[in-house]
């Protein structure tokens, strides 16, 4: 789980050549299809062979590393598995029985010598890997720089699968490895029956791959952990396997850990589980058993009393539930919880089992030291309002170093940093930068403050007092749910209050109403009951466009403008606000999402956010009344992304299911297998389709829908889609017959047997737009149109060069509603056939237009030349 | 004697002889009448508008009777009610004080008046769009009752819209 990379490996050796025989075998049988039976098959784990074929394709193609594993392992050794404690494994520990069980049964064992390749750079990703024994190396292309390591019990390759990334690194065997092999198949087969853990490694993912990309950017600033930049890493440092940046960094920049080697840090990192809470969610209940610690990664928890009084807030960078741990190390058996612990904004959390931090403590005892200060600090604070001078006692404080440095880091200069810490608590500026890194934990740290708590226990009391009364220390985001709360207390303070201004609350809100967000954000400094009044009207902010800001709008922004807006838009549109990437845009929809009102998201040309984060629209809570989404141009969008956005029929978890109107234009990485999921899941409900220049969509895409029947599409966009031929108009024309409105712009494959499909199936059309499609519109093509298109109110024919005179006569003559015809381009549209000379239409030399009355009811109709 | 009236009295005891054409621009007022006689006014029908005074009440008046033949859509989406601007004549008759401007707006949501109120508020709203704080503080009559930092912590959150 806590492994870093995307560096996804695919060709493992097969075990024995009757194995790979077998497998060829397959091959015949199964040619490379598009996995469409994904979705329906319920595949039963029991039948092995048709587990690597993926991966195999990719052996055939490899044939230069043919170190084919000497070690023949039975592929359901389910006993090796057990033996080799893969339930220990992070991931495992905290999920169900049956989800590892299912897991198991689907490993394929393979081993590779020292040196051979698992995963070579630029390779399709079609599996996941767990180590289970041995160590592997993350390399750049030419083996020359190791990027990091990997040893047993960490998995690597589910982002290559989640996110269809092809491989971008090698994975090596640096000694002897034994991997279990999940195929993307089985991956995504297992992961839709726990929707649990599915979240979890997603998460994980995204969290990794954020990471990765900021990486990528930043990578100068990079500390020596990630010697992105081709340094390799020493041999002395390979026992510093570094698996988790994220989370491992995270930890090594927390005061109580930085003292530790990093060796241990990764022990850490290994056995913490990430944990994530929406907001206004108890994390910890007064009273309850337990003794894990928990750290905050990024959010703010408020601790409560018995009382469900406020005692203090947490931040980024602290931890809590130290109290009833040092009960636990005391073997005290009373290590309940003495305080409830509940989210104020979404929260990121790992939890540090006890156990694990048990056997820590007993080599690092300073660690015991610092949760009884940090406790003791806590007591007094909780009994007593006063600030107590014993902090200075501290100063003296000594840490007993018992271990040998191993990294460069020495122990002395974090020691004077620890001095300095509680020598000054009022200026902490320096060592808060320090410890403090801008990619500290993962993507969404932004407006993380500080850790300032634990660094700095003193500046925390001075707020405290502030913290009692909430409205009043409101620079802090308060969840909106909060927010309503406050609201009847709104109420009677402005009718108490007497001067109040000219105009009521509610007239004042209904004036906000005709206000854009950022005005009222602005807005938000006129005064306290403004303020307030903009936080928790219900009615405003409902619809969120920043397309007038999209050129300044950043992560940050994004950021803030969420926190003002909290769960009140329903319709979001960030269309061509390129500088939003994953980091703000996770944000914002799990921010607004909560309300799960949301109806509309624009994210057109959003090309920095992931597929991952675009997913988070799925989950159920978030997407259960979404209508539209628009994903044209966001680069990242592949097949997976609109496959959970649409969701499965049998399945009520994941998907939007209200979903019915889908932009896809420009997403160029969209395959036929999207058709088949939108044929099989979406038939029904869907209005509106853009495909738009989706030109990776084949006719074969939409002989999936051929049988299929689309009652409620009625508009449908396929401009651009060069390659499609008259087989999958007969589709469409088969399967939709109330589309109104459809445009072929640009589809030059077409020939005269679309027109006539279409005028038989879809004799709704209102709009169609033919443009350029030469090869479909000739002069008995368009009297084809005439006869039948009963409703046609409007017809491009742009470009149409075999258009003449005869042709746009019988548009004219028919008994249709026509009232726009547009022949620009056609350079014949003022002959008959033979050359003969029309009469010439009466143009407006400005607007290239003509009006004419004609048809069978002197309608007049605009004809653009 | 010509048809029945209703008559408004203002807050200020004013009475004001209304068309019942004209006086059913309130949605109040046509309630109260459709309630109280629903075969039709046969007599003048006298309604106390208690919390709307003489010159306030006198305007309302005219607006309705400008627009007694104006048929406003119903029901329109949010989104299109929202950005049309506001009616040329409305605009010039919303030219007035600012106390004014703000009675008028009370009188019509008091007697559901949904067009005026509508005119009335995105008046409002253009006067406070790409005001400073200041500045509306004074429009407003509204006491900073901000710390220097609290407002400086505002301003730091919006500084990125400030400048275009």
């Amino acid at each position: 789980m806590m492994s870093f990379n995307n560096f996804i490996p695919d060709n493992p050796s097969p075990l024995s050549s009757d194995y790979s025989k077998r497998i060829q075998r397959e091959d015949y049988e199964v040619p490379q299809q598009p996995q469409l039976s994904i979705p329906q098959v319920p595949h039963s784990p029991a039948t092995p062979p048709k587990k690597i074929i993926d991966d195999k394709l990719d052996y055939d193609e490899s044939d230069d590393n043919n170190n084919v594993a000497d070690d023949h392992i039975n592929s359901s050794n389910y006993f090796l598995l057990e033996s080799l404690e893969l339930k220990e494994f992070p991931l495992f520990k905290q999920a169900p029985n049956s989800f590892y069980n299912k897991i198991i049964s689907n490993l394929k064992l393979v081993t590779y010598h020292p040196q051979s390749y698992i995963v070579k750079m630029g390779d399709p990703s079609k599996s996941m890997y767990w180590i289970l024994k041995g160590t592997v190396s993350i390399a750049s292309s030419d083996g020359d720089s190791v990027y990091n390591e990997l040893s047993s019990g960490q998995f690597f390759g589910e982002i290559g699968i989640l996110f269809n990334r092809p491989r971008t690194a090698n994975v090596i065997a640096k000694t002897k490895v034994l991997v279990g092999v999940l195929t993307s198949k089985d991956f995504n087969h297992v992961l839709r029956s726990f929707p649990l853990m599915e979240r979890r490694i997603r998460d994980e993912a995204q969290e990794r791959l954020a990471m990765l990309e900021k990486i990528s950017k930043h990578s100068n600033i990079l500390p020596p952990i990630l010697p992105l930049n081709g340094k390799k890493i020493d041999d002395d440092n390979n026992d510093n396997l570094d698996s988790s940046i994220s989370i491992q960094r995270f930890l090594k920049n927390l005061p109580i850990f930085q003292n530790l080697p990093s060796n241990i840090i990764h022990k850490i990192a290994l056995g913490a589980e990430p944990i994530k809470f929406k907001s206004f969610q108890y994390i910890l209940q007064f009273g309850d058993i337990g003794s894990d610690i928990y750290f905050i990664i990024n959010g703010q928890v408020e601790v409560l009393n018995e009382e469900e009084k406020i005692l203090a807030k947490l931040n980024n960078g602290n931890y809590f539930g130290e109290m009833s741990f040092l009960n636990f190390l005391k073997n005290n058996s009373n290590f309940k919880r003495s305080a409830s612990v509940r989210s104020i904004t979404n929260v990121e959390l790992i939890v540090i089992k006890s156990n694990l931090l048990k056997k820590l403590c007993k080599e690092y005892p300073f660690l015991i030291d610092h949760m009884k200060r940090t406790s003791e600090t806590r007591n007094q604070i909780n009994n007593s309002p006063e600030v107590d001078e014993e902090f200075n006692s501290f100063k003296n404080y000594e840490f007993k170093f018992d271990f040998k440095p191993l990294h460069s880091r020495s122990v002395s200069p974090v020691t004077t940093v620890d001095e300095e810490i509680f020598e000054k608590p009022y200026s902490p500026g320096p060592i808060l930068h320090s410890v403090n890194p801008p990619n500290l934990a993962g993507p969404s740290l932004v407006g993380s403050s500080s850790l300032n708590s634990i660094l700095n226990p003193i500046p925390t009391i001075k707020r405290r007092p502030s913290q009692f009364s909430l409205p009043n220390d409101q620079l802090d985001y308060i969840p909106h749910n909060k927010r309503l709360k406050l609201q009847s207390i709104g109420r009677r303070k402005s009718s108490v209050l007497a001067n109040t201004g000219p105009l009521t609350d509610q007239l004042l809100i209904m004036i906000f109403e005709y206000l854009d967000v950022v005005t009222l954000m602005k807005l938000r400094s006129v005064s306290k009951r403004w303020r307030q009044l903009l936080y928790i009207s219900p009615n405003l902010c409902k619809n969120l466009d920043l397309r007038p800001w999209n050129n300044i709008i950043g992560d940050e922004i994004l950021i803030s403008i969420t926190k003002f807006v909290g769960n009140r838009p329903e319709f979001i549109d960030i269309s061509n606000c390129f500088h939003i990437t994953d980091e703000g845009f996770s944000y914002m929809i799990n921010e607004i999402g909560i309300s799960g009102n949301l109806k509309s998201v624009k994210l057109k040309s959003n090309w920095e956010i992931s597929a991952m984060a675009i997913m988070d629209l799925s989950v159920r809570s978030v997407g259960k009344s979404l209508q539209e989404i628009d994903l044209s141009n966001c680069r990242k969008v592949r097949d997976n992304v609109i496959e959970r956005l649409i969701g499965w029929d049998n399945d009520e978890e994941i998907g939007c299911k209200q979903l019915t109107r889908l932009n896809l234009g420009y997403c160029k990485h969209l395959t036929d297998n999207v058709m088949y999921h939108i044929s099989d899941h979406c038939n029904q409900r869907l209005t509106h389709l853009d495909l738009t220049r989706c030109t990776t969509i084949t006719d074969k895409g939409f002989e999936y829908w051929t049988y299929k029947f689309f009652p409620n599409l009625t508009s449908l966009s396929l401009k651009d889609c060069t390659f499609l031929t008259d087989k999958s108009i007969i589709s469409i024309a088969n399967s939709v017959p109330n589309l109104t409105s459809l445009n072929l712009n640009f589809c030059c494959s077409l020939t005269d047997i679309s027109i006539e499909v279409l005028c038989i199936g879809c004799q709704n059309l209102k709009f169609l737009d033919l443009s350029f499609c030469g090869s479909a519109v000739s002069d008995s093509s368009l009297l084809t149109i005439s006869l039948n298109l009963k409703n046609l109110e409007s017809l491009i024919l742009t470009g149409c060069i075999r258009v003449t005179r005869a042709g746009i006569d019988s548009l004219l003559s028919s008994d249709s509603p026509l009232s726009y015809l547009n022949v620009s381009q056609c350079k014949n549209s003022d002959i008959y056939p033979g050359s003969i000379p029309a009469q010439k239409l009466n143009i407006n030399p400005k607007t290239k237009s003509a009006f004419v009355k004609a048809g069978a009811f002197d309608k007049i109709i605009e004809i653009v030349i | 004697m010509s048809s029945p009236k209703v008559i408004l009295t203002s807050s200020d005891g004013e009475k004001f002889p209304t068309d019942p054409k004209v006086a059913e621009k309130s949605i109040l007022i046509k309630n109260m009448i459709v309630d109280l006689s629903p075969d039709g006014l046969e007599e003048d029908f006298e309604i106390p508008v208690p919390n709307v005074r003489a010159t306030v009440l006198q305007k309302v008046l005219d607006w309705c009777e400008h627009h007694k033949n104006t048929i406003f859509p119903e029901d329109e989406d949010e989104d299109t009610k929202k950005t049309t601007p506001v009616d040329e004549w409305d605009r010039n008759f919303l030219k007035v004080d600012q106390e004014m401007l703000y009675e008028i707006i009370s009188a019509a949501n008091y007697l559901n008046i949904k067009p005026l109120l509508d005119a009335g508020c995105k008046t409002v709203a253009e006067m406070i769009r790409n005001k400073s704080p200041e500045e509306l503080r004074k429009i407003f009559n509204i006491v900073n009752d901000f710390t220097p930092e609290e407002e400086a912590a505002i301003r730091r959150e919006n500084e990125w819209a400030e400048d275009r």
